[in-house]
This record gives C-alpha cells, sequence and structure tokens, in this order.
C-alpha cells in the first residue's frame, strides 16, 4: 500500500536523471560545434592579418603600376575578409569597433590605390607614408595575435567559455587573456590619425555637414504649427505627443501625433534651422487601391512643391504593398541631380502622402556649379561595350562612394534581355557606375 | 485507492512542471517590456518556418526594395528583408512605428560602416549585437505586419534617426561602453546612438 509512491518517485528521479544526463550530452554537442566553428574563425582571422601585412609589403616594394595595383587590390580582400572574421568572434560586454573599423579602413584605402593604378595615377608620397604607417600598426597587431594564440593553444581556453551563465558561485574568470590583448590593441587603434582618401570608409566623410540647411533657427512652436500644417484636414485633430528632439548632423525637433481612435502615429521631424521637412513616416495600414501608379507619382510632386523645394523630377517609383515610393531629385541645365534626393511615399487608397525623406536632400542640395561637360553625347556613346543598344541619354550628376559629385552622361542601354544604366564622367570619359536595372512588376529597380 | 492516484498525479505533475518550467521561463523573460510576450510556444522552430511561409505569400515579389535610389545600400532581395522583418519584430515588437524603422536602420547603417560586417545577415548574427538573436526570440516572433512595413520602409532609406549605430533600453542595464557613444535620440523605450 505504501510502497507506492516510492516506486513512482524513485521512476521520476531515474527519468529526470537519464533526462539530465541526455541534455548534458547534447550541450557538449553544441558546445563542441560552436567552438570548432570559433577558433575556424580565429585561425582565419589570423591568417588574414598576416597576409594583409605580407602584401602590403609586396605592394610597396613593386615597381610596376599593374602588380601594384593587383597587390592593392588582394590587401582590400583580405582585410575585408579578417574584419569579417573578427566580427564572428564573440567578445561579451566588449565592443572591438576600433579594430574591426581600422581593418575595413585599411582594405578600403588599399582599394582607392588599387583604383588609382588603374586610372594610371601616380601613389603619392603622402599615400606611401600612409601605407608605412597602416603597416607598423599591422605588425604590431600581427604580433599581438601571435601572442595570443600561443596562450590560448596552451591554456586551453575556449571561445565558448564566455558564453557560459555564471553559476550559483559566480562567474568563471573565462578567456580574460584573449579579451586583453584584443581590448590593448583596440585602444591602440582608437588613437591613429584620421585617414582621408577616396573611398566610403574615409574619415572625411564622418565630417560632411549639411549643405542645404538654409533660412533661420526655429522654435518648437514654429514648428509644431509647421508640421500640423502639412496633416490634411481630417486628421487635425491628432494629439499631438512629446517626442524628443534629434540632434546630430541634422538637428531637428520630432512631433509625434497620435490618432485618438484608431492605432495610427505620425512622426514628423522638421529641422532647428531654417523649418524644413525632414522626415516624416505614418504607420497607417493602406486598404483597397484607387490610385494608380501615375496618379502616386504626381501627389508626390505636388507635395514636393507645397514644401518649397520647387518642381521635382520622378525618377523612380515602385509599388510596394499598397503604397508608391516614388524618388524625387532637383534638375538644373537638363542635368539630374541625383544626391539631391527626396524619397516620398504615397498611399494608394486615398493618395495620403505617408512617408517623406529628406536626409540626402538636405545634406547634398546647396549651391553648387555643375561643370560644363568637356566631351559630347557622340562620344559619350562610343565608350560604350560595342554589344550594347543605347535606347537614352541624358546628363546626370551622380554621388561617388568618396562622397564627390561627378557629372556624367546616363546612358539606358540594353544587352540581350537585360538593362543597364552606365554612367560616363563627362569630363574625362571615365566610367564611373554601372546600374543593372530589373523591370518588376511594380516598377523598376536599380542594383 | 483514490490516495494513491492523487499521489501519482501529484508526482506526475511535478515531474512536467519540472520539465517545462524553465522553457516557459525564458520565453517570459526575454524582454521585460514586451507586454504581449511573443509565441508561448515550445516548438519553435515549426512555428518560424510557418510564419515565414505566410510572409512570403503575403508579400510574394512585391517586397523587392528599391535599392540604388535609396541611398546606395547595397542592401538586396527578400531574403534580408524578411530577416530583417524578423529582428525588428524581436527587438522593437512594442515600439511606436517610427522605432521600428529606426532599428531597421540601424542594421542598415552598420553594414555601411566601417566598424560592423558588411552584410545583413552577418550584422544581425555578430555575436552579442542583438539580445533578441542571443536568447532566441528572434525565432519566435511574427514578424508580419508593422515589422515587415518598418522593414521595408528601412531599407527604401527611411531613417528617423539620420543614422544611427546603436540602440539600447536605458531602463535596463547595458555596458558602460554604450553611454559614451553620441546620443542622437529616442523613440519609445530606446535610446539611439552612434
Amino acid at each position: 500500500m505504501k510502497r507506492w509512491p516510492v516506486i513512482v518517485l524513485a521512476g521520476a528521479l531515474l527519468v529526470s536523471v537519464l533526462w539530465g544526463l541526455w541534455e548534458r550530452q547534447n550541450r557538449i554537442n553544441l558546445a563542441n560545434a560552436l567552438e570548432a566553428q570559433y577558433q575556424n574563425e580565429f585561425y582565419n582571422f589570423l591568417a588574414q592579418v598576416e597576409q594583409v601585412d605580407l602584401t602590403m609589403g609586396k605592394a610597396l616594394v613593386s615597381n610596376f603600376p599593374e602588380a601594384r595595383g593587383a597587390y592593392f587590390a588582394e590587401v582590400w580582400s583580405r582585410a575585408i575578409e579578417a574584419q569579417g572574421r573578427l566580427s564572428e568572434l564573440p567578445f561579451p560586454e566588449v565592443n572591438l569597433a576600433a579594430s574591426r573599423k581600422f581593418l575595413a579602413q585599411v582594405g578600403d584605402y588599399c582599394l582607392s590605390l588599387a583604383r588609382k593604378e588603374a586610372r594610371g595615377e601616380v601613389i603619392s608620397a603622402d599615400d606611401r607614408k600612409n601605407l608605412e604607417r597602416l603597416r607598423r600598426e599591422l605588425g604590431e597587431y600581427n604580433q599581438s595575435l601571435h601572442r595570443l594564440e600561443e596562450s590560448m593553444a596552451f591554456s586551453g581556453r575556449a571561445w565558448t567559455d564566455s558564453i557560459r551563465r555564471a553559476g550559483p558561485l559566480g562567474r568563471a574568470e573565462a578567456a580574460a587573456d584573449q579579451k586583453d590583448e584584443f581590448i590593448k590593441m583596440d585602444n591602440r587603434f582608437q588613437e591613429l590619425p584620421a585617414l582621408e582618401y577616396d573611398g566610403p570608409f574615409s574619415d572625411h566623410l564622418e565630417r560632411l555637414k549639411p549643405r542645404g540647411l538654409t533660412g533661420k533657427a526655429i522654435t518648437r512652436a514654429e514648428a509644431e504649427r509647421l508640421a500640423r500644417s502639412i496633416l490634411p484636414p481630417d486628421k487635425q485633430h491628432f494629439r499631438l505627443q512629446a517626442g524628443r528632439e534629434l540632434t546630430g548632423k541634422i538637428p531637428c525637433y520630432t512631433l509625434v501625433f497620435q490618432n485618438p481612435r484608431q492605432p495610427e502615429t505620425i512622426q514628423i521631424q522638421v529641422t532647428k534651422t531654417g523649418g524644413h521637412l525632414a522626415f516624416m513616416i505614418n504607420s497607417r495600414a493602406v486598404g483597397g487601391e484607387s490610385l494608380n501608379a501615375s496618379a502616386a507619382v504626381d501627389r508626390a510632386v505636388k507635395f514636393a512643391a507645397q514644401r518649397g523645394l520647387g518642381r521635382l523630377e520622378p525618377v523612380s517609383s515602385l509599388k510596394q504593398g499598397g503604397y508608391q515610393v516614388v524618388n524625387l531629385v532637383r534638375t538644373s541645365g537638363g542635368s539630374i541631380l541625383y544626391p539631391d534626393m527626396v524619397k516620398v511615399k504615397v498611399a494608394l487608397d486615398n493618395g495620403e502622402i505617408v512617408g517623406w525623406d529628406a536626409f540626402n536632400y538636405l545634406m547634398a542640395a546647396g549651391p553648387r556649379k555643375i561643370p560644363r561637360p568637356a566631351i559630347s553625347v557622340a562620344e559619350a556613346r562610343t565608350k560604350l561595350h560595342p554589344e550594347l543598344k543605347i535606347r537614352r541619354v541624358r546628363k546626370a550628376l551622380i554621388p561617388l562612394d568618396s562622397g564627390k559629385e561627378v557629372l556624367c552622361y546616363e546612358l539606358r542601354a540594353e544587352r540581350g534581355p537585360e538593362t543597364y544604366l552606365i554612367y560616363i564622367n563627362a569630363r574625362t570619359g571615365a566610367e564611373e557606375r554601372i546600374f543593372k536595372v530589373m523591370k518588376l512588376p511594380q516598377g523598376e529597380v536599380v542594383m | 485507492m483514490r490516495k494513491r492516484k492523487l499521489v501519482i498525479f501529484l508526482c506526475l505533475a511535478i515531474l512536467l512542471v519540472g520539465l517545462f518550467a524553465p522553457r516557459l521561463y525564458r520565453d517570459q523573460v526575454v524582454d521585460g517590456f514586451k507586454t504581449k510576450p511573443a509565441v508561448l510556444s515550445s516548438s519553435y522552430l515549426g512555428r518560424a518556418w510557418a510564419t515565414e511561409n505566410g510572409l512570403e505569400q503575403e508579400l510574394g515579389t512585391e517586397s523587392l526594395p528599391d535599392l540604388a535610389q535609396a541611398g546606395y545600400r547595397g542592401v538586396t532581395g527578400s531574403d534580408e528583408l524578411r530577416l530583417l522583418a524578423r529582428l525588428v519584430a524581436a527587438e522593437a515588437g512594442g515600439e511606436p512605428y517610427a522605432g521600428k524603422v529606426a532599428v531597421a536602420a540601424v542594421v542598415l547603417n552598420r553594414v555601411e560602416h566601417p566598424s560592423f560586417p558588411k552584410t545583413v545577415s552577418s550584422v544581425i548574427f555578430q555575436p552579442g549585437a542583438f539580445e533578441s538573436v542571443s536568447n532566441g526570440l528572434v525565432w519566435r516572433v511574427n514578424p508580419r505586419g508593422e515589422p515587415t512595413n518598418a522593414a521595408v520602409d528601412a531599407l527604401n532609406g527611411w531613417d528617423p534617426t539620420f543614422g544611427a549605430l546603436y540602440f539600447w533600453n536605458p531602463y535596463k542595464p547595458v555596458s558602460g561602453w554604450m553611454w559614451t557613444r553620441t546620443i542622437l535620440t529616442q523613440i519609445g523605450r530606446h535610446i539611439f546612438a552612434r
């Protein structure tokens, strides 16, 4: 009579123990698989950093531009690879942002030098000095990584130690060595002088100032009035909520309007200087569609004109769900100014403007001199590959990764079923950029 | 006889609670602020695939974001959109819409920044980068609706923070390093910084 509970409890205990052992085995298997992954990343990382150092050395001694160009390109691919590997390693509570930035910059910088070589330009004395300096840092990094590898190999420390949860007796002092070495190097990288060159990771891009912020400083009350005036008449009763101001490159007042009855919020950001509408997004879900694409584009153009941006040219538009996203740009003397772009989101059920983004526009749209083309349209046409059939040519100012702007001929050309946009520099005749145009039922996407 | 049955029942009940308690617990403590815990389902992988396919049908090819015009983001395809939407749902499920767009924009801003990996997926899965990836919430959320719309908006270039690289919840403990960043703004319960 009394034995039953004992048997049941003993059974339960046995099941629990078996289950625990089974879970433990699972855990070990998972930890081993993960550790192998991390170790692989770590050793690949070491190898890539070493190769970056070696290849940079070769580029510095080579006296042949073509060979140097190839070495620089190799440095780029290996440095970016190393940066990626480093990002895959776990460092809880440590952010190695400076180390990753260093590697990405070394690669990006060398790619810009490879491009220079390809254009037949001379690598300047400053560039050589930069290279020497970066290589010295890399050498230090290399040595510290090798010390680390050695100590890890001997101590048997695992990368996965850092992910383990603290036990009742506190956290095991896991992986302290490897963290220290990496932190030491990261602190060193934080102190490096800025590196400026023609590339997307150059330090000068961080300091770009907005060129389109015209006008006087406005007050919050003025910003509120401005934001209200953007709301359609049937939304004037929306409740205004406090929104925290935005600092940064384009300081803004943030106004948030809440529909008192339905879940619909509209966030509007108005620049503190000049009261430009910088950003708007409405969370409203759209119902059935009643507008077609061209009507939506017209709405977007009209809305931009009402904001005082003049007559903007729609360059592309795409239907996404119940919305039409329209990209509008300024034009000048027959040239499309791609840097001066605003994006407008139109709801296709009632034509309401539910999104606006003028960040790029406010950064770029200052007074500017557009250079005269040095080559003619006919000359630009001859620069294209003979297999291409040219469909349209127009002048366009385009932004480069380096933040510079160049005037180009935009040639829309077909190769069999494929369509491309090819940008030929209107002054030098060089090919600056190629985009592939994807024709979707919703509109054209450029990649 | 009745007593014995009761004892057996109690033992089994204790055993079952012991087996499943950790799982329920993990689901609930994921984020102190999520009023609706995502899905209290133990078979989260099955769930993940179900919503994934649902999303596919809902979005079709319409979800392809506009790329070059979206500020040259270099981001492609609907696969990344789904992943991004999932992260938004997990990280900012209870946040206002602009806060969701901002979280998606942080991922895309990172892709373009030298301090971070160079693809959407490696930014999202960078070890320790996002809490919801570390604790698995990202696989249990439903990304439909606002999270997907917010991800599309961000891929199109919308970013209420104009360049944030970090976000965190100031009501929860974060590493002191975070607070050394330049704070840009706060949307809902997230501080955004660069």
